[in-house]
């Protein structure tokens, strides 16, 4: 507990002290206050925009939840810059237990960014049980964005190109909703295809457990993955 | 305190061993050093011993255990400070150092350890704005703030200035004096003859001598004398042992008016350089 409080302090001093970090804190609100305020606006100019509210959402969701991912994705690629994963693994702690506390962290602050998004946007709230159950999804693409962003990316130029490819690929599946003639099965291996399936499920009163069990499949098999990979490539090196 | 026996490692990346078979011990309470050139193999020893590197061969025991069988109470027992500065930069040093202290059950004070490193009125300063000298000496300070039994330093006085680094040598030999156990690693003679009760030439992944630099001198080393004649007459140099029967010398010193005669002690540098063929630099 101890060494948990530990690390959240060091972070949270870390994130304050760091310009660009500190504004991608404020980046999910400045979202969903935009979504809250603009949206019924532009709806009354023009009326058919209201069929694509879950889809607005779906997008805002997403976008809002994985700042924390890139967060904690740049607060590594500090710690790998200045030298620092090797003195992190000779303290007496289980290896391990720092990354995972930091997917943890991540993890959970975007579930709860997604929460608040969906709860305050004002628009396409599927009601409170079924949020929380696309929350857990979008928390899960957190830590699947820090870790593809501190394997693969040198440093923090790298980082942020990183960031955006994963982006693009996981806001990639609304093109399913927009365009009915490219094949679901091209999809099918991109997380947030799942999570915007049970996003529109749960607007429309369809049954969740489907897309709810197999995309949380899909985001543990992911991160699996690449907790192996960033483990051999970077913090075990 | 630490036992390696026949150690080789290669690195995955690389065709060649970084070590074979490595054997030396160092006893509880002693300074031990690795005395070598860039990439002979130093940092690569003791990051196999604390269990950065994996996957090696032979023994590296620490206290009567293997590495790999060491779980992570290692850590405590131990203190590591790294070639390399590496620290939270936008923390300050104190900072710092009571992040890295909540990890063990027990600390030193930190304002005590950076006034010991001479760091005590930049504790406050963020780590960003210290020079490479200052950011070694927070790395040292930090290897021995939990109070560790033994202590791997990594070329601790590389990158510091005369004064700093007589600070350095001077912490290292009194935390000698409270009983701590001491594997430091070097590619300066100066530090290996002062600080280390004993010391191993190592050179490509090989350890060539191993003793104390006191012995190493006799054994290896030639003492010399240096006469240099007046008017330009000549120099020469002449081996010190039975120098007052040697008949090349005494008809030098006469065959014209001396104008300097020093004695040459012999530098671990030489030495070094007459037992491995390699020089230190
Ligand atoms: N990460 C690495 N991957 C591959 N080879 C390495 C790596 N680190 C060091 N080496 C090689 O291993 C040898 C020993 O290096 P090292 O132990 O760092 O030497 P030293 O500390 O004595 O300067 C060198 O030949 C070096 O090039
Ligand atoms: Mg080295």
């Amino acid at each position: 507990m101890r060494k948990l409080a530990t690390f959240s302090l060091q972070d949270v001093r870390q994130i304050a002290r760091d310009k660009t970090l500190k504004f991608y804190v404020v980046v999910p609100f400045l979202l969903v206050a935009l979504v809250r305020y603009l949206i019924p606006y532009l709806t009354e100019i023009y009326p058919q925009l209201i069929s694509s509210y879950p889809m607005i959402m779906m997008f805002t969701a997403i976008q809002a939840s994985i700042m924390f991912g890139f967060i904690t994705s740049f607060l590594l690629l500090d710690e790998k810059d200045e030298g620092l994963l090797p003195i992190l693994r000779v303290l007496p702690i289980t290896s391990g237990y720092f990354i995972i506390y930091r997917l943890l962290l991540g993890g959970l602050a975007s579930f709860t960014m997604a929460l608040i998004t969906i709860h305050t946007s004002g628009i396409a709230y599927p009601g409170f049980y079924k949020s929380v159950l696309l929350s857990i999804q979008y928390g899960l693409a957190a830590p699947l964005i820090t870790l593809v962003v501190a394997t693969f990316a040198k440093n923090k130029v790298e980082g942020m190109a990183c960031f955006k490819g994963v982006d693009l690929l996981f806001i990639l599946p609304l093109l399913s909703f927009l365009i009915a003639s490219i094949p679901k099965q091209v999809f099918l291996p991109l997380p947030t295809y799942w999570t915007f399936r049970l996003y529109e499920a749960s607007i429309i009163g369809e049954a969740l457990g489907l897309y709810f069990w197999i995309g949380t499949l899909v985001y543990l098999v992911l991160i699996t993955f690449l907790f192996g990979q960033f483990r051999k490539r970077v913090f075990d090196r | 305190m630490i036992s390696v026996q026949n150690l080789s490692y290669k690195y995955p990346s690389a065709d060649i061993q970084a070590l074979s078979t490595v054997d030396f011990n160092i006893e509880r309470g002693e300074i031990f050093g690795f005395l070598g050139p860039n990439g002979s193999g130093k940092t690569t020893t003791q990051k196999v011993l604390f269990k950065l590197l994996t996957g090696y061969d032979g023994q590296a025991q620490i206290d009567g255990v293997e590495a790999r069988d060491w779980d992570e109470s290692l850590y405590q027992r131990i203190g590591v400070s790294f070639e390399l500065p590496n620290h939270y930069l936008k923390l300050t040093a104190l900072e710092n150092l009571n992040f890295f202290g909540a990890f063990y059950p027990r600390q030193l004070d930190p304002l005590e350890v950076l006034e010991m490193v001479d760091l005590k009125e930049d504790a406050n300063r963020r780590v960003a704005d210290f020079s490479k000298g200052m950011k070694m000496r927070l790395n040292f300070a930090r290897s021995f703030l939990h109070d560790p039994e033994v202590l791997f330093l990594d070329e601790p006085t590389s990158g510091l200035d005369p004064v700093n680094a007589k600070t350095v040598k001077n912490i290292i030999l009194e935390l000698k004096s409270r009983g701590k156990t001491i594997f430091l690693t070097t590619h300066q003679m100066y530090d290996a003859d002062e600080l280390c009760d004993r010391v191993a030439f190592i050179v490509e992944g090989h350890i060539k001598a191993c003793d104390a630099p006191k012995n190493l001198k006799l054994k290896y080393g030639k003492s010399s004398v240096e006469v240099q004649l007046a008017h330009g007459s000549g120099k020469s140099v002449f081996d010190i042992q039975d120098l007052g029967n040697n008949v090349e010398f005494l008809a030098f010193i006469k065959s014209a008016e001396v104008e300097t005669i020093h004695s040459k002690e012999a530098s671990l540098d030489d030495i070094f350089l007459s037992v491995t063929g390699k020089s230190l630099v």
